[in-house]
C-alpha cells in the first residue's frame, strides 16, 4: 500500500516540475537585469519608463519561455500543462493581493508622514528602497511558498536588506531620485545575478540528467498508451 | 467494465475502489490530479513505471473513464496528452475519504 507520505512527495515533485529545469530562473534573471538597466536609465530620463513597461509585459516573455521549453525541456521530460492558478489557490491569490495593497499603502503613508517632516530627500534615499524591496519580494516569496522551492525564499529575502544597506555606503549621486533609482537597480541586479546563476546550474544539470527521449512519431502513428 | 465517463464503480459503501487501490494507478492519478494534463513521458518520469506498465495501467483507467487520452500535433510533432476526468477526480476523492475513514478506525 502506497504511504500518504510517498504520494505527497510525488504531488510536490509534480508541482515543482515547472521550475526543475532552471529556465524560469534564467528568464527571471534576464528580466530583472533588463529592469535594473532601465531603472538606472530612468534616473536620467523618465521616457525609459515606456521601455520598462514593454519589457515587463508577460505577452512578450511568456511565449519565449514556452518556446525554450518546447526546444529543450519537453523532448526530455515530457509536456505538462499546469493547473490554472485560480483553481489551485484562490486563498493564495487573495493573500498576494492583500500583501501588494499593504506594501503600496505602507510606502505611501510613510511618504506623506516623513516628507512633511524630513523632506522628499530623506524618504527617497533612506525609506523608499527598503519598502520597494518588499514589493520585489512578493513574486519570489509566492513561488517559494506555493511550490516549496527553497532558493526562491533567498530571492525574496534579499531585496529589502539591500535597499536598507546601500544608503549607508554613502555613494555619491547627482540627486535624490538618482540615489533611489540606482539603489532599486542594485536590488534587481543582485537578485537577477543569483537567479541567472542558479538557473544556468539547474539547466545544465537537467540536460545531463534527462537525455532526449524518442517522440511518438519515432514509435509509429499510435500513441504509447493505446498500443 | 463500465463505459468511459460513467460514474465510479461502487461495490458497497465501505469498499475501496480496486482500480485506484493499486499502487501504480494511485501514483498515476496522484500525478494527474496536480496538473491540467500531462504527456506520457511526464507521467513516466514521475511514476517510475516502465513504458509497458504505464501504458497498460492507463488503458485500464481510460476504459472506466477515469482518464482521457487525446493526441494533438504541435508543430507537426505528435503529443499524447493524458487528463484526469471529472469521474476520475470524483472517484479519487471518494477513495481518499474511505481510506481516511479506515485509517481513523485503526486509531
Amino acid at each position: 500500500m502506497q504511504t500518504s507520505t510517498e504520494l505527497n512527495a510525488i504531488a510536490r515533485k509534480v508541482q515543482q516540475a515547472y521550475y526543475e529545469d532552471g529556465l524560469a530562473d534564467i528568464f527571471m534573471g534576464v528580466l530583472l537585469l533588463g529592469l535594473a538597466a532601465f531603472i538606472t536609465l530612468l534616473a536620467y530620463h523618465i521616457y525609459f519608463l515606456v521601455f520598462m513597461i514593454l519589457a515587463l509585459n508577460p505577452l512578450f516573455y511568456i511565449p519565449l519561455i514556452e518556446r525554450a521549453k518546447q526546444r529543450w525541456v519537453y523532448p526530455r521530460a515530457g509536456y505538462v500543462k499546469p493547473k490554472p492558478l485560480q483553481e489551485t489557490s484562490t486563498r493564495g491569490a487573495v493573500l498576494v493581493l492583500f500583501a501588494i495593497v499593504l506594501l503600496v499603502i505602507i510606502p505611501a503613508v510613510t511618504f506623506f508622514i516623513l516628507s512633511s517632516y524630513t523632506g522628499l530627500f530623506f524618504w527617497l534615499v533612506w525609506m523608499a528602497p527598503a519598502t520597494f524591496g518588499l514589493l520585489i519580494s512578493i513574486g519570489p516569496f509566492f513561488i517559494a511558498y506555493k511550490y516549496h522551492i527553497a532558493r526562491y525564499y533567498l530571492f525574496a529575502v534579499l531585496p529589502p536588506p539591500i535597499g536598507a544597506i546601500v544608503p549607508w555606503l554613502n555613494l555619491s549621486f547627482p540627486s535624490a531620485y538618482a540615489a533611489f533609482f540606482t539603489t532599486l537597480a542594485i536590488q534587481f541586479a543582485i537578485v537577477a545575478l543569483l537567479a541567472l546563476f542558479s538557473g544556468i546550474v539547474l539547466f545544465l544539470r537537467f540536460l545531463r540528467r534527462y537525455p532526449v527521449e524518442p517522440t511518438d512519431s519515432a514509435e509509429g502513428e499510435k500513441p504509447h498508451v493505446l498500443a | 467494465m463500465s463505459s468511459p465517463e460513467s460514474p465510479p464503480p461502487s461495490s458497497g459503501d465501505e469498499d475501496l475502489d480496486p482500480l485506484i487501490h493499486s499502487p501504480a494507478r494511485l501514483k498515476i492519478l496522484t500525478v494527474l490530479k496536480e496538473v491540467e494534463s500531462a504527456e506520457f513521458l511526464f507521467l513516466l518520469r514521475h511514476t517510475d513505471l516502465t513504458r509497458g506498465n504505464l501504458s497498460s495501467h492507463l488503458s485500464k483507467l481510460e476504459a472506466v473513464g477515469y482518464v482521457r487520452i487525446t493526441k494533438e500535433f504541435v508543430e507537426k510533432i505528435p503529443r499524447t496528452l493524458i487528463q484526469l476526468t471529472e469521474t476520475g477526480k470524483a472517484a479519487l476523492e471518494i477513495y481518499r475519504k474511505r481510506m481516511l475513514e479506515r485509517l481513523d478506525r485503526l486509531k
